[in-house]
């Protein structure tokens, strides 16, 4: 229902919806971006150029699917066309919670930059102060368990026990975007 | 097949992280392919694994400036047209008269402001360590809590009594049903008919809270033109407002210890010595460091009158496993003072 409303703006050339879209999912759309390109500002200019066309064209345009699968389903044949013209075939780094199997498959489950950060938020606050220390150490800092045991001076397996606690916990809250088919699946 | 469950969620770290023998790598493959709902449960894990990296990806890119170069981009698309140009010719050629006709129309504003009565936008501030309490000239009251500053009219005209708080102050709001009263606290909008609350709403905070304690407030938001009601509030509520989420949560409170503050009492009631240290650092007007995470999160139940910071240092001393350290604030080359600086550490038994 939100989604339409926002549709019907952008098709309007409504400046204050293509703001809001705009600063809702260029992060995003950007991170996403880096899995097929890898260099910053050819990231940027790709997803800048793509809201450039989407101001000049949403007139004419007739968005079907949600807006989010719409943003990055263009996003990612921009990319591709981007690959073929540069000759990249590397991929740079996968973050499943970008993945799709098929080159079809429903992109509904992505995160926005506020969405991600607001499910983190939420599991952090679950955790006890030191488990969510020893996760932030991990996640956040990029020390390796081994690491985190010798600076907390206390076991590997702790830690290890740690972050596997705050796994669940965070799991439970990025629940809500588990990928369709993986659903199908489990349903089917 | 159940029964390795925890086990298994116990060597996942290690295999997110790369750091399992070939041994235990090859169970967790082995576990994956038992049921699809191993594989989704492996799925989640290694989303959650990477949450944390892929959101600083993403905080990497910066919505806004990018936005200004889209802006440019977006002005420039429309001057490839051949009869914008002939419009900027007509344009300079009317702007002579623009001008004049300007010039006249101002003055006579003007001289018509002259005659009407002058709405002054005036400023309190409360100092530190200090609450003030003033009227508004619709007669609403205002307590201004220490570090605190109200900007309002010297007299309401128009259909909206508006006013804008930075820091913390309570209303007791006069009513008057055909001139609601807004409070703007940052992007939060707070509005009434007539009704008591509190406003908390720090420049160096992420968060505006506000708690009711009689009579009902419509709070809303107002960011880059955009805005968006979240509803009416019951009294005995407390509803804070994140910045980051642009959300409100609500929660039923006892609304005294919120406002004691008026009275100078400083109340806590099971508060985190996090918030307990930050309203003091307000109240005192002194830097708090705690470094300890465990010391962070203590619990603390106290009731402070007029005592000052030594004394509330040392009742803390005693009532909870803290000690402290005052280090005494330094002459600036440019002549000003650091703030006091005060260090809370675990006590040593």
């Amino acid at each position: 229902m939100k989604d339409l409303i926002i549709i019907k703006g952008l098709e309007r050339n409504d400046k204050v919806v293509f703001d809001y879209v705009f600063n809702y999912y260029y992060s995003s759309l950007c991170a996403f971006s880096m899995q097929y390109i890898g260099n910053r500002s050819s990231v940027e200019d790709l997803v800048q150029d793509f809201f450039v066309y989407l101001w000049v064209e949403a007139p004419r345009l007739k968005i079907k699917s949600s807006l989010k699968s719409y943003l990055f389903t263009a996003i990612k044949n921009r990319c591709l066309d981007f690959q073929k013209h540069h000759k990249i075939t590397e991929k740079y780094r996968t973050f499943i919670l970008f993945s799709t199997v098929n080159e079809d498959d429903s992109t509904e489950h992505f995160f926005a930059e506020s969405e991600l950060r607001q499910a983190i938020q939420k599991s952090l606050l679950k955790l006890t102060p030191r488990c969510r220390e020893i996760f932030e150490l991990s996640r956040l800092n990029g020390l390796s368990n081994q690491e985190i045991a010798e600076k907390l001076d206390i076991s590997k397996r702790t830690v290890e026990l740690q972050i596997s606690n705050s796994l669940k916990t965070l799991r439970k809250e990025l629940a809500e975007f588990l990928p369709f088919w993986l659903l199908v699946w489990l349903i089917g | 097949m159940k029964s390795g469950y925890s086990e298994i969620e116990e060597l996942l770290p290690g295999y997110l992280s790369g750091g399992l023998s070939d041994k235990d790598r090859a169970m967790i493959d082995e576990w994956r392919t038992e049921s699809p709902e191993n594989e989704i449960l492996f799925q989640q894990s290694s989303k959650a694994w990477e949450a944390m990296p892929l959101l600083n990806e993403m905080e990497q890119f910066n919505s806004f400036e990018a936005l200004k170069k889209i802006n440019t981009r977006i002005s420039n698309q429309k001057t490839t047209k051949w009869w914008i140009s002939i419009q900027r010719v007509a344009a300079i050629l009317l702007l002579p008269v623009l001008i004049y006709s300007g010039y006249i129309s101002i003055r006579n504003t003007s001289l018509k402001k002259q005659q009407k009565e002058y709405v002054v936008m005036q400023t309190i501030s409360s100092r530190q360590g200090m609450v003030t309490q003033f009227d508004l000239s619709d007669g609403t009251k205002v307590w201004l809590n220490s570090g605190s500053a109200l900007q309002f009219p010297n007299s309401f005209t128009g259909d909206l009594r508006e006013v804008k708080l930075t820091g913390e102050a309570y209303f007791k709001v006069a009513k008057n049903e055909n001139q609601p009263f807004r409070v703007h606290a940052k992007d939060l909008n707070i509005e009434v008919l007539g009704t008591s609350f509190n406003v908390v709403s720090y420049e160096d905070e992420h968060q505006t809270e506000v708690v009711l304690v009689e009579g009902k407030v419509r709070l809303s938001s107002e960011i880059d033109e955009v805005q968006k009601v979240f509803g009416t509030m019951q009294p005995g509520q407390r509803a804070v407002y994140a910045e980051d989420t642009r959300k409100v949560e609500a929660q039923e409170v006892a609304v005294e210890k919120y406002i004691a503050w008026r009275d100078g009492n400083l109340v806590f009631r099971d508060d985190m010595m996090e918030d307990v240290a930050k309203r003091l650092s307000r109240w005192f007007n002194v830097e708090i460091v705690i470094n300890d995470t465990e010391i962070k999160n203590y619990a603390y139940k106290a009731t402070f009158r007029n005592e000052n910071l030594t004394q509330v240092l040392n009742l803390l001393k005693i009532s909870a496993p803290i000690d402290y350290q005052i280090i005494g604030n330094k002459l600036l080359p440019n002549g000003e003072y650091t703030k006091q600086k005060v260090y809370l550490m675990k006590k040593k038994v």
